[in-house]
């Protein structure tokens, strides 16, 4: 039914209302330099709080943060990690603060984190001290903190038991990683479903299957996709990279 | 580097990062709202979001889906506001809602909506904005293997959702001409 035995995707392209930007059209704009203006001037004429009730509404917000945060102090929360392959690494213990979500390396969550605070993007210095708090989604979080865990502070909780990913989980991730990276481009889609096959078994996971998603008419190459929950290895088939 | 060069290399920073990608994000929220005046605001809320977060160098790699996730952040709370603004004019004019404005892609966006909401937004992510993986799963504060498997779900539904809507186009169309050979 979809073209070229497509799934739709390239009929969806087709069908953006606003055609991609060109390049000649980044740039200057003269609504957009309006704007421009008008944000580092607001903000140049806030960053001087000099009457009282510009001060008051930076307090009152202060106030109700310190109250909510005194609240959740008292409810000593611990759950395990259920999402033990992907690690939210936050850049300040601060909720909606920017975070990072990195694959795990299979130690610790923190381990994952390190390298972001080192050499880029969150800083070059080195981190300060990580704490592991877990997620809503069960995934863990690592934020850092001068001052003890910032678990209870920002209603998280604490991780319980193991928060590394499973020694098999982690073989099958290495294993399906380093088949991509020796196919050097393009991993043959066929030969992804087989390889996929062969990484379970040496893996000694059991009840996990291979799901070969939908080709396209420029989609000759593969990629892996780990599903834990449904306990699915996903064989993608992608443009060549 | 003293309080006012420390502004000035921020407001430096800042403003080579609007120009590169301010059109960008404008396009972003007209392909989800209709409209390029409700895409400007929603633009123009982004960056002054960014403008208060931005702390320090950002790799050039990773502006663009630290933006896209602000303004995804915004357009939610559009959304809530004019949805709340509709449910008062469908109260007053009892009728039905109207087809979401500015958007005409035939079968294949009428499938697109009938998609999970986070599925609609991968697909508009690879297939309008022409995100690779690692930044679309930056977007949605994913990683890329957790972004590559629900994008390779959200295809498959699209594929269902439109082989359904093209069959039952073609049903309808059968009925129709059925119909005009009976009148004759």
């Amino acid at each position: 039914m979809t073209s070229e035995g497509g799934d739709g995707f390239e009929e969806l392209r087709r069908a953006n209302p606003v055609p991609p930007v060109s390049v000649a059209e980044l740039g200057r704009s003269a609504r957009g330099e309006g704007v421009l203006r008008n944000i580092i001037e607001t903000e140049t004429a806030s960053v001087r709080p000099s009457r009282w009730w510009r001060k008051r509404r930076v307090l009152v917000p202060a106030v109700l943060t310190v109250a909510l945060a005194s609240a959740a102090a008292g409810y000593e929360l611990s759950r395990p990690v259920r999402r033990p392959l992907e690690v939210a690494c936050y850049t300040k213990a601060r909720t909606g603060a920017l975070a990072f979500v990195v694959s795990s390396t299979g130690g610790p969550p923190a381990a994952a984190c390190r390298p972001l605070w080192r050499s880029g993007p969150i800083s070059h210095q080195g981190p300060p001290p990580l704490f592991t708090c877990v997620l809503a989604s069960g995934a863990p979080a690592v934020i850092p903190s001068e001052t003890g865990s910032p678990c209870a502070r920002l209603g998280l909780a604490k991780p319980v038991g193991p928060s590394a990913p499973p020694a098999s989980l982690e073989v099958l991730q290495r294993l399906l990683r380093a088949d991509e990276l020796r196919a050097e481009g393009c991993l043959g889609i066929t030969t992804a479903r087989v390889d996929a096959e062969k990484a379970i078994a040496a893996s000694g996971l059991r009840h996990w299957h291979v799901e070969v998603g939908a080709r396209g008419p420029t989609l000759h190459c593969a990629g892996y996709g780990l599903d834990p929950v449904g306990r699915v290895v996903h064989v993608i088939a992608q443009p060549r990279t | 580097m003293g309080d006012e060069g420390a502004r000035a290399a921020r407001v430096e920073l800042f403003t080579r990062m609007f120009r590169a990608h301010y059109e960008l994000v404008v396009a972003y929220a007209e392909r989800r709202t209709g409209s390029r005046e409700d895409a400007e605001d929603i633009a123009a809320a982004t960056f002054a979001a960014a403008w208060r977060r931005l702390d320090g160098a950002l790799a050039e790699e990773l502006q663009r889906s630290w933006l896209l996730s602000i303004a995804r952040g915004n357009l939610a709370n559009h959304h809530r506001g004019r949805r709340r603004r509709r449910l008062l004019i469908y109260r007053a004019l009892a009728d039905r809602p109207p087809a979401a404005p500015g958007v005409d892609g035939g079968l294949i966006v009428a499938a697109l909506d009938r998609l999970r909401p986070l599925e609609q937004e991968i697909l508009r992510l690879a297939a309008w904005e022409g995100l690779p993986p690692v930044e679309g799963a930056a977007v949605l504060g994913l990683t890329v293997n957790a972004y590559n498997v629900r994008l390779h779900r959200a295809r498959r539904s699209l594929r269902a959702a439109y082989e359904d809507l093209q069959e039952q186009a073609q049903g309808s169309r059968g009925d129709t001409s059925r119909a005009q050979g009976g009148e004759q």
